[in-house]
């Protein structure tokens, strides 16, 4: 190759990455740039232009990549700095709690490759909804959507946020209602789902029951909490009483199964128990921490206080 | 002790001169000028500039309107030259302003030291 194909190599290289609209400027300016400096290298040394000349010229300039980078304008901003590791964590532990509630089956003699191309791969979904959803963000962003106007954190954490509570006992409500109808609604459901989703009598009859109550009492202690306007400390008791309770229940239907009469339908199930305990434990974690914090808070704003 | 590697001087000095890239740009393109002839003009004058960051450059300030350019062919390459234009030099003289502004200001604080 000689000089001039060396640089029409590499100016092919960058053009097929530069705006379609500037190709022919940009590439007339490049070849006219490259040709000067060349030219001062080669008076410099004091010999025509070699490829060896050519060549350390243009690793210089720097890669084609680079090069056509510098004739883009600054690209849209997808995920925003401050919020690149909390991204990374979401997706990294959303996908590898899919994995670990569902591998154990490999490890039972199901088929690997199976695994993967069910599971394994499937559940990729979660990172690619989280970059979808930051795209729709970062496009409101560039759309100049409105920021909330910052507000302090609630210092009182045993205060109730009435609007969200109310909201999210009428939907406890409606689900309590919807699973509780379930074995009902399930013999109209039309074929094969009545199959499919048909509940084990015996469990009907013998552990389904235990339900009823912790639902009431669950119920019960929320409504109370929102008629107060916070969590008094018997309340919040209850509550981690009636959240112990929970676990232990789902616990033991996810541990003995025979939930469903299909099979299928019953592991699912008890996979998606499984899922609900992990929020349910995380939940009681985070409320324990919250009530073990709350005396050192209000202990150091009552020494700031004068 | 700060380590040679550790030596924040030179990646803050060039900081420094970024931020007086475009005023030194404008203030050479009062005379027509091409990409090459305006680096040159530029390293004389102790303003050295890289090649790969000059272009893109040209071509982001004639996008906001402040410069004109011509394609030439001349001995050589076709060259593209560019000149300000009207709403170039009035930002030329805003900025020019502003510099002056600020390197007093600057002097008044390295000078001053904390009295």
């Amino acid at each position: 190759m000689n000089p001039n194909e060396v640089i029409d190599a590499y100016l092919a290289d960058v053009m097929r990455r530069v705006p379609g609209g500037a190709r022919d400027g940009i590439d007339l300016e490049l070849r006219g740039l490259l040709a000067d400096m060349l030219d001062d290298r080669a008076r410099e040394a004091g010999r025509p232009a070699d490829d060896a000349m050519v060549l350390e010229l243009l690793r210089g300039f720097g890669t084609p990549a680079e090069v056509a980078a510098r004739y883009h304008a600054p690209s849209l901003v997808i995920v925003p700095a401050e919020g690149t590791r909390t991204f990374a964590w979401m997706a990294l532990v959303g996908v590898g709690l899919q994995w670990a509630l569902t591998l154990p089956g490999v490890f039972r003699g199901e088929s690997f490759a199976r695994w993967w191309l069910s599971w394994g791969l499937g559940a990729l979904w979660w990172p690619g909804l989280m970059v979808m959803l930051s795209l729709l963000a970062a496009w409101l962003r560039q759309r100049g959507l409105p920021k909330p106007a910052w507000s302090p954190h609630q210092v009182d954490p045993e205060r109730v946020h009435r609007g969200a509570m109310a909201f999210g006992l009428a939907g406890f409500a409606v689900g309590v209602a919807g699973m509780t109808s379930l074995p009902w609604l399930v013999g109209a459901m039309p074929p094969p789902l009545p199959g499919v989703l048909a509940f084990d009598p015996a469990f009907l009859h013998g552990r389904a029951w235990l339900v009823l109550p912790l639902w009431i009492g669950s119920f019960a202690v929320m409504a109370r909490a929102l008629s107060q306007g916070r969590w008094s400390v018997r309340l919040r008791r209850l509550d981690l009483a009636f959240g112990a309770a929970w676990l232990l229940l789902l616990g033991w239907w996810a541990a003995t199964g025979g939930m469903f009469l299909a099979e299928a339908t019953d592991q699912g199930a008890r996979g998606g128990i499984a899922l609900v305990m992990l929020f349910v434990a995380i939940d009681l974690v985070v409320k324990l921490r919250r009530r073990q914090r709350a005396p050192r808070l209000s202990s150091t704003l009552g020494r700031r206080t004068p | 002790m700060v380590k040679p590697q550790d030596n924040p001087l030179p990646k803050l000095e060039l900081e420094l001169r970024r931020g007086a890239l475009v005023l030194a740009v404008l203030s050479q393109l009062r005379e027509v000028q091409y990409g090459y002839s305006l680096r040159q003009a530029l390293a004389v004058r102790g303003m050295p500039i890289e090649e790969g960051t000059l272009y893109p450059l040209l071509r982001r300030l004639e996008g906001q309107g402040l410069l004109a350019s011509e394609w030439r062919i001349e001995d050589g390459p076709p060259r593209r030259y560019y000149r300000l234009n009207d709403a170039g030099e009035r930002l030329l003289a805003e900025l020019t302003a502003s510099w002056n502004a600020l390197a007093g200001t600057m002097a008044g604080l390295l000078e001053g030291g904390t009295t």
